[in-house]
């Protein structure tokens, strides 16, 4: 079977940084949605609900030099990749054999934005950096140089399921035989009000419906439901080939038997029974499941989460 | 304004931009790289000068700089008045 193992995990959420804060989160979720308030990122009339991290984790990997000019989005991947490269102890690891992917694109657009306002009219004093930070590839160069990795390094993209894309990327190069370890972060996208100014004309995020109450907004698979609610997080994870290291237990999260991608042929964010129907089989096929084996199913759960449910039908 | 002064400005300058030279002295006939400014940190030191000094000028006027006493040598002759 073609199978890959985890082995190692960061996370930060509004609510929690580090992997027990964040399962504990889970079940235990205190209040922290309000109104967004970054710079940038402001509402001209009634204001975008969200959850903001409020204080930024100490990266102790991040050298004075770096941390002057990262961004939002880079620090909170450099965080989680701190986290998932020692929770799965990769220290010590050739680093010709580990590789990085990043998901997601366009994830630095509130900090572009600044940049922007803070020169306009003055475009000659624009800071140079602004020529790496606008690619979302400053992540990977960022986190490759702060953990000497030398393996290849590139950025994946597709929209909502980024994250899912990039783990689903070091999947497949833990399998082609090109590394032995793979790190998968889902960077944070870091809506501008632009942004969201358009997914909430979009209908895509939440309305001004719960504006007076913002910490109800956010009510996933619910029939009250009004659209997606922006929190700024960010998760990292170690994909390793099963046998990729001669000495030592290794602790497994997890094993990854089966994945697949397709597309809708359809440029809309509209979902589509059969397509879902299709890779769920795909994966099932490659995992060598059956339906009745599956024990749990976890959703997208976006706002046609209909769809999906559907889909998962016998 | 003086040469004095834009020196002090230029100092100032390489420090925000690298933080390791806080609280040293810098050799301004050492070249920026020996510094520890990289070619990105290099580019943004000249415009971050640049804005100090309220000049508008463009890049090429500084792209033979290669040391702290040659960038506030050039600048004093930039800026009117020096």
């Amino acid at each position: 079977m073609r199978k890959t193992r985890i082995t190692g995990l960061g996370v930060i959420t509004a609510g929690a940084s580090g992997v027990a804060a964040f399962a504990d989160s889970l079940f235990n979720p205190g209040n922290v949605f309000g109104y967004l308030q970054r710079a940038g990122r402001t509402a001209e009339t009634d204001p975008f609900i969200g959850a903001e991290i409020k204080q930024l984790p100490d990266v102790p990997e991040l050298n004075p030099k770096l941390l002057r000019t990262v961004s939002l989005t880079g620090h909170l991947a450099l965080s989680c990749v701190s986290q998932a490269w020692k929770d799965a102890g990769l220290a010590g690891e050739d680093p010709t054999r580990i590789g990085l992917i990043v998901g997601g694109s366009n994830l630095n657009q509130r900090e572009l934005l600044l940049a922007r306002e803070k020169t306009k009219g003055n475009a000659a004093f624009l800071n140079p950096g602004y020529a790496l930070a606008f690619m979302d590839t400053d992540l990977c160069g960022l986190c490759t140089q702060t953990f000497g990795i030398v393996g290849p390094s590139f950025t994946a993209g597709g929209a909502s399921a980024s994250g899912l894309v990039s783990v689903i990327q070091a999947h497949e190069a833990v399998l082609s035989g090109r590394v032995d370890f793979c790190i998968a972060v889902g960077g944070m996208m870091d809506l501008s009000a632009w942004e969201c100014q358009a997914f909430r004309s979009l209908g895509a995020m939440g309305s001004s419906v719960f504006k007076d109450e913002p910490h109800k907004a956010c009510r996933p698979m619910d029939l009250a439901r009004d659209g997606f609610i922006f929190g700024e997080s960010c998760a990292a994870l170690v994909v390793e080939r099963v046998g990729a290291r001669s000495s030592g237990p290794v602790r497994s999260y997890a094993q990854l038997v089966g994945a697949s991608i397709r597309c809708d042929a359809n440029r809309q964010p509209s979902p589509s029974e059969k397509g879902e129907i299709a890779v769920l089989r795909d994966a099932m096929k490659e995992a060598d499941l059956s339906p009745a084996d599956v024990e749990y199913v976890n959703l997208h759960a976006s706002d046609r989460d209909w769809v999906m449910t559907s889909s998962c039908r016998p | 304004m003086n040469k004095g002064r834009i020196g002090r400005i230029v100092e100032e300058v390489i420090v925000q931009i690298v933080p390791d030279l806080k609280g040293k002295s810098i050799d301004f006939e050492s070249t920026l790289e020996d510094l520890g400014a990289d070619s990105v940190d290099r580019s943004e030191i000249l415009v971050l000068c640049l804005e100090a000094l309220s000049l508008n000028v463009s890049l090429v006027e500084l792209a033979a700089v290669r040391t702290p006493a040659g960038l506030t040598e050039r600048l004093s002759h930039i800026v009117p008045h020096a």
